[in-house]
């Protein structure tokens, strides 16, 4: 069954007089895992609140599980968790009770989970009875971690969710989410700079650029086929390689050119003075997001 | 010598500017200003070129030098950080001998400029050098300043009832000179502290006191206090036992708008007002009772203003719980579509701000009868009362396009609003020979409701309340 | 007959070798260093998943692109395990295969300093008869 589960069609959003989305198509199918890149700004956030309906688009239509974002069933909702970028919510009420608040606005909640992640992750005894805006900014994110994986959702969006975490918090976090939310079949989205947790759990990408997904793929075949291409001018001028994505003229005259698919090279990688280099994620997304 | 004045001139330009770049452009526009607008009020009541002139000169000269200290001693306390403070003594020692000479010059040209006026020069002394110590120390963040500074107004305002001739002897303005400065030099003591823990703990409660000064920050939780927060907690938990998503909603407002605290508030004043009346009516005299009775009910009545801030409160608080918002547009607890949802919101608003309404109603009632007042009067007390029932329908607004303070156009609104129902009433009272104040009071039921309809009708095709603010 | 536990992996991020592929790489050298035998059994998707914080599909992938070269098998019961070294699966043929990254990677290099074929040669046979 491969109906997608979120389905973005021509979707466009302007503040004022900047346009951040401009005519997006994306969809999200079950069961993907897939990293959200872009520059700061780019609008990771505003395309994940048109996601989920928090904000209105201004064309185009948003479907999550076939129901328009505008009038989401209660059973649709119950299947979503949302981590905003925002970590601090309800910061007068302590972990407990921010906790118990949130389940009574859900039929479903999983008390064990809820509890052994909180124990795992440094929640016990005092740190209970704090209000949240006593915490620190890597408890809070792992608290609202928490509270979006309590109803079991079975899409999960997450919008820069481990930035204030250290190495270790992001660790644990990449365990849980593939223990408990990956191995269940959950579809996540999420959004972040930290490209070695993307690496490590995402198997989709998708670049975030002047309004679109200019690039999205497997990660792996994004990895495997995109080439850097440097040589002088002269060679490389007038050259169209298949799946160009970038290419930059230096000052000196030398020519790079940065695609997608490496295979289709042919002669032109093997001439004298030209340089092929395979490129990693980070200068994927360098070379994608200039 | 050159060195420490060239000091005190540098400060003195750092600490004016921390605000403004142009400081002393906007006070010598302001007292240009006033003192024109004074000189012309005089001459036109005395005709006297001689005394307009020296009336303007003065007027100017005090705007300045009022408004040199609301900017200077601001500045100067925020120029001493706890780093500076240890780590350059000298630039605090100079702070602190700035200040001292700014405000002994202060008070002298206050005290020399009320020589030739009504104004008694010992009270202006006294009054002036003992103020600005009191704002200082407001200022440094103590906790003392508070009662200091309501200690002071008395001396100052009800000066009539000080005995006369205290300060005429030598020896009773000595005292009080003495006392004045002691009080200046624990205020300067107060407002450049040393570095240390109380300097951090000053400086964290400086920037707790200027961010409640600003909109969005008058309205932050603060500590609760335990027997409030206890009572909370019982209507939280029980809230999300029994799992009924509007009442959940109503907790969205936060801790301290939550009507258990404005319940403990209410108690308080009616106590403290209990007993206060109670000390009247077993030590006063006749006459002093039957003001109390008969006035009373204005200071009752300055309750009623509370709905203003009430309603601008919740706005602000709407708009800055935006991102608790999406939760609750998220939950399945809530409706789906826009129209049910934005009927929930504004349902759960209006409960609340009746409930508060009816608290603030009850609480005037409540101090009109503990001071005696006639059964007529308490009619009067409770038409004002309805008077400021349309004010519960101001939280009722298009949530999505419009969020944060209303301002003026409250303000115009309550206005209006009363001066329809007024208007009403004299018809009324002309043509059915109603009281006035009934009259007024029924108008202002049928504005309320009509404004109640009004929201509920323009909330039905609104888009999603929440999250407030983002259509704007 | 070891059953090797997951600490046997190791995978850098930031690399441009998608993870998969580091696995079978490293799969190959253990194989080819003798550090694993046939027969052995290599930890399960779960565990590999889990202790290097990774989707298991990419574990997944791995064992099963192993699998379909022959140098892993799939045993009911006991998961992967090594497989014995069958005649057919490492043909000399098929081991050239495995050393042709390598040689692309030294022939390229080659192209940019701008020797020519019969130099390369050359030296490379002498590389191979001083190991020998």
């Amino acid at each position: 069954m491969n109906i997608p589960i979120v389905r973005l069609s021509s979707i466009s959003k302007h503040f004022g007089r900047s346009t951040v989305l401009d005519g997006l198509d994306w969809q999200v199918m079950p069961g993907q895992v897939i990293g959200l890149l872009g520059r700061n700004g780019a609008g990771k956030s505003t395309l994940l609140e048109c996601l989920l309906g928090l904000r209105e688009t201004d064309g185009g239509s948003v479907t999550i599980y076939g129901e328009d974002v505008n009038a989401l069933s209660d059973a649709t909702r119950a299947r979503i968790g949302y981590v905003p970028q925002k970590s601090d919510l309800f910061e007068w009420m302590t972990p407990r009770q921010m906790l118990d608040y949130v389940k009574a606005l859900y039929p479903r909640w999983n008390d064990a989970k809820v509890d052994a992640l909180l124990a795992r992750w440094g929640f016990d005894g005092g740190m209970q009875d704090k209000p949240i805006s006593k915490l620190s900014g890597g408890e809070q994110q792992r608290l609202s971690i928490i509270r979006a994986l309590g109803p079991d959702p079975e899409l999960l969006i997450l919008d820069e969710p481990v930035s204030a975490l250290d190495p270790v918090g992001r660790r644990d976090f990449l365990r849980e989410l593939i223990d408990g939310v990956i191995e269940r079949g959950t579809t996540v989205v999420f959004s972040t700079h930290i490209l070695s947790d993307l690496e490590r759990v995402a198997l989709d990408i998708a670049f975030l650029k002047d309004g679109r997904i200019t690039l999205q793929g497997q990660l792996d075949e994004l990895l495997e086929g995109a080439r850097r291409v440097t040589g002088p001018g002269a060679l490389l001028d007038g050259v169209a390689l298949a799946g160009e994505v970038r290419r930059h003229r230096s000052l000196d005259g030398t020519v790079s050119v940065v695609t997608q698919n490496g295979a289709a090279l042919g002669a032109v990688g093997t001439q004298a003075g030209v340089r092929v280099e395979t490129l990693s994620l980070e200068d994927l997304f360098i070379e994608v997001t200039q | 010598m050159n060195a420490a004045l060239r000091d005190y001139h540098l400060l003195w330009r750092m600490a004016l500017s921390i605000r403004h770049a142009r400081t002393n452009t906007i006070l010598f526009g302001f007292a240009v200003f006033a003192a024109l607008c004074v000189g012309a009020l005089v001459q036109l009541e005395e005709r006297e070129p001689l005394h307009t002139a020296s009336a303007a000169v003065r007027v100017a000269l005090a705007s300045l030098l009022g408004g040199w200290m609301v900017y200077f001693v601001p500045g100067a306390v925020k120029l001493n950080t706890p780093f500076t403070a240890r780590m350059v003594p000298r630039m605090r020692r100079r702070l602190m001998g700035l200040t001292t000479l700014v405000w002994a010059i202060a008070t002298a040209s206050a005290t020399l400029m009320s020589f030739d006026t009504r104004m008694v020069p010992a009270f202006v002394f006294l009054g002036t050098g003992s103020w600005i110590a009191a704002y200082g120390l407001g200022l440094s963040g103590h906790r003392a300043a508070g009662a200091v500074q309501c200690a002071l107004v008395f001396p100052v305002v009800f000066n009539s009832s000080l005995p006369a001739g205290l300060f005429d002897s030598l020896a009773g303005l000595a005292v009080a000179t003495l006392l004045m400065l002691a009080l200046g030099a624990f205020a300067l003591q107060a407002m450049f502290m040393n570095g240390g823990e109380k300097h951090y703990a000053a400086c964290e409660a400086r920037a707790l006191q200027s961010e409640r000064l600003s909109a969005a920050g008058q309205f932050r939780e603060r500590k609760e206090r335990k027997f409030g927060a206890a009572l909370y907690l019982r209507v939280l938990r029980r809230d999300c036992r029994a799992r009924d998503s509007g009442r959940l909603l109503g907790h969205l407002m936060g801790a301290q708008n939550h009507w258990v605290y404005r319940a403990i508030m209410l108690g308080r004043v009616v106590a403290v007002a209990a007993c206060a009346l109670l000390g009247m009516r077993l030590f006063a005299s006749v006459d002093t009772k039957d003001m109390a009775a008969a006035t009373g009910w204005i200071f009752a009545s300055a309750l009623l203003l509370v709905p203003l801030f009430d309603s601008e409160r919740r706005n602000v608080r709407l708009k800055d719980t935006a991102a608790e918002q999406a939760l609750f547009r998220l939950a399945p607890a809530m409706p789906g579509a826009a129209p049910a949802f934005n009927r929930k919101v504004d349902g759960v608003l209006l409960r609340g701000a009746l409930l508060e309404w009816a608290m603030l109603a009850g609480t005037v009632l409540i101090l009109s009868a503990m001071s005696g007042a006639s059964a007529s009067s308490m009619f009067m007390q409770a038409c004002f009362c309805c008077l400021t029932l349309p004010l519960v329908g101001a939280s009722l607004r298009n949530h999505a396009h419009r969020a944060g303070l209303l301002g003026w156009r409250l303000f115009l609104g309550a206005a209006a609003s009363i001066g329809t129902s007024v208007a009403a009433g004299v018809a009324l009272e002309r043509a059915l020979g109603l009281p006035l104040t009934a009259g007024a009071a029924l108008a202002s039921i049928v504005i309320a409701l009509a404004v109640v309809a009004g929201g509920f009708a323009r909330s039905r095709t609104a888009p999603f309340a929440f999250p407030a603010g983002r259509l704007a | 007959m070891t059953t090797h536990s997951a600490q046997l992996f190791s995978i850098a991020t930031g690399s441009p070798e998608p993870i998969y592929r580091q696995l079978v790489e490293q799969v190959r050298r253990l194989l080819a260093a003798g550090q694993m035998a046939p027969g052995d059994g290599l930890p399960s998707v779960r565990e590999v998943a889990q202790a290097l914080a990774l989707n298991p599909m990419t574990v997944s992938k791995a064992y099963s692109l192993l699998e379909m070269e022959g140098l892993l098998t799939r045993r009911r019961g006991m998961g992967m395990i090594v497989a014995d070294r069958p005649g057919p699966a490492s043909s000399s043929a098929e081991r050239a295969e495995l050393l042709r990254p390598t040689l692309e990677r030294a022939a390229l290099e080659a192209r940019q300093l701008e020797l020519d074929p019969d130099t390369v040669l050359s030296l490379f046979t002498h590389i191979l008869k001083e190991q020998a």
